[in-house]
């Protein structure tokens, strides 16, 4: 009886509601969507010790800088691939700010719940410890939004496939691989294992399967190269840029997290290579994956 | 529907006729690459077999308040390969008699690279011969 009388109040609710305009229980399950998606993205960040000591340690300016590259980034990706209903940049930014805030809370709750953030800590580590898991979590709060429900596929019905978009969204899978593995010590310390033909060998083995991943397997949502395309238009057109965004965003990642502090040009971007190799990858599974 | 489905799947394939824009990104991206590439081998030809040469330099010396007093150091690597765990042991002497000693270990220092760190002393280092030496390194 009380379930007919619900079912009743909301149908009579959604007339009166402009099309565009979700019910509540729909915005609900996306938020419920969106926890979902941020624990199953930033979860094995917010387990790591790097991005504890990185929230102490990490000089205050670059992670503001790093917080506030993520508000166009959530944009981007919000208006790209987003919550259902996005069509505009208004609604664009209002789904990446509920993101960013659904990162932010999950972050402090599953800190809490590691005894990573007690009441006696000074505000500053208490809130840089849940800043720099809250960007991750965010990207994840918004791909959960869109990916886990629906079933719908907004790659078949993306009206902006473009150019822009398409490296916009290679940036995105590099990103996202990167902000996992950037704080960790293994990355360094592979890139100082390494002599220069590993790096050379790395470098020619990100390129190799990026091409490979997107642009020779057809993949659902990766380019099919039309059978008179020369291999190497493609190459160069999409595969190279994506690599570049890797490396780019790689050198941002380490950076940022203090890893070339000191470090002289060449060790720099031996680790760069390292860590574009699954920035690479993320890149070109970006289509699969987003 | 089909029909629409249909052009999306051909917009989605990578055509003959690109926008000027992508091929003048794609070339300064293939520049970008083959320079790395170029810079990489260049090195990987030159100093593949180098080894850690290590330096320790004091770059500030003050007293605390506490009563200790604070050595800065500057490990610097001139070598090809990065040194691992490499011990940093300052003694403070008065002709032959040790005074004090302190070690930090730093967990890298990276090849042509420097890294910072600092001894805490006891005994005041201004009044006493202070030695300070990299004491080994371990291969990353």
């Amino acid at each position: 009886m009380q379930v007919d009388g619900t079912a009743a109040a909301t149908s009579g609710d959604e007339a009166t509601r402009s099309p565009d305009e979700p019910a509540p229980d729909t915005f609900l399950v996306g938020m419920g969507r969106g926890v979902a998606g941020a624990l199953l993205f930033a979860l094995p960040m917010q387990m790591t010790m790097e991005m504890w000591e990185l929230g102490i340690t990490m000089e205050r300016w670059r992670l503001a800088l790093l917080m506030v590259i993520a508000i166009p980034l959530l944009v981007g990706i919000s208006h790209r691939i987003g919550f259902e209903d996005t069509f505009s940049w208004k609604d664009g930014a209002r789904d990446a700010m509920i993101a960013y805030g659904i990162g932010i809370l999950t972050s402090a709750v599953t800190l809490t719940l590691f005894k990573l953030l007690m009441t006696g800590m000074p505000a500053e580590e208490i809130s840089g410890k849940i800043a720099i898991q809250a960007i991750p979590a965010s990207i994840g709060a918004l791909l959960g939004r869109s990916q886990l429900g629906s079933g719908k596929d907004d790659a078949e019905d993306d009206p902006q496939a473009g150019y822009g978009s398409e490296l916009f969204m290679m940036a995105v899978g590099a990103l996202f691989l990167n902000l996992n593995m950037a704080p960790t010590e293994e990355m360094i310390l592979i890139s100082y294992k390494m002599t220069p033909w590993h790096a050379l060998a790395t470098i020619l083995l990100s390129i190799t399967l990026m091409h490979a991943f997107v642009y020779a397997v057809s993949f659902k949502g990766g380019h099919e190269l039309s059978s008179d395309t020369p291999w190497w238009h493609a190459l160069i057109r999409f595969t190279l840029p994506g690599y570049a965004i890797a490396l780019v965003i790689s050198l941002y990642s380490l950076w940022s997290f203090e890893r070339l502090d000191g470090v002289s040009f060449t060790p720099a971007i031996t680790a760069m290579i390292v860590l574009a190799f699954p920035g690479a990858i993320g890149a070109a599974a970006a289509r699969l994956i987003l | 529907m089909p029909e629409a489905t249909k052009d999306i799947a051909s917009s989605r394939r990578v055509k003959r006729g690109a926008h000027w824009i992508e091929w003048m990104v794609g070339g300064l991206c293939t520049l970008l690459v083959a320079a790395l590439i170029l810079w990489i081998a260049y090195h990987a030809v030159i100093n593949s077999d180098g080894v850690p040469e290590l330096d320790v330099k004091v770059t500030h010396q003050q007293a605390n308040a506490g009563g200790s007093y604070t050595v800065s150091i500057l490990v610097s690597n001139k070598g090809t390969r990065t040194a691992a765990a490499v011990p940093v042991t300052g003694t403070l002497k008065a002709g032959d008699k040790v005074i004090e000693t302190q070690e930090i270990t730093f967990d890298y220092v990276p090849a042509q690279s420097t890294a910072t760190g600092t001894l805490l002393f006891k005994a005041d280092p201004a009044a006493y011969q202070l030695d300070i030496q990299a004491s080994g390194y371990v291969d990353p």
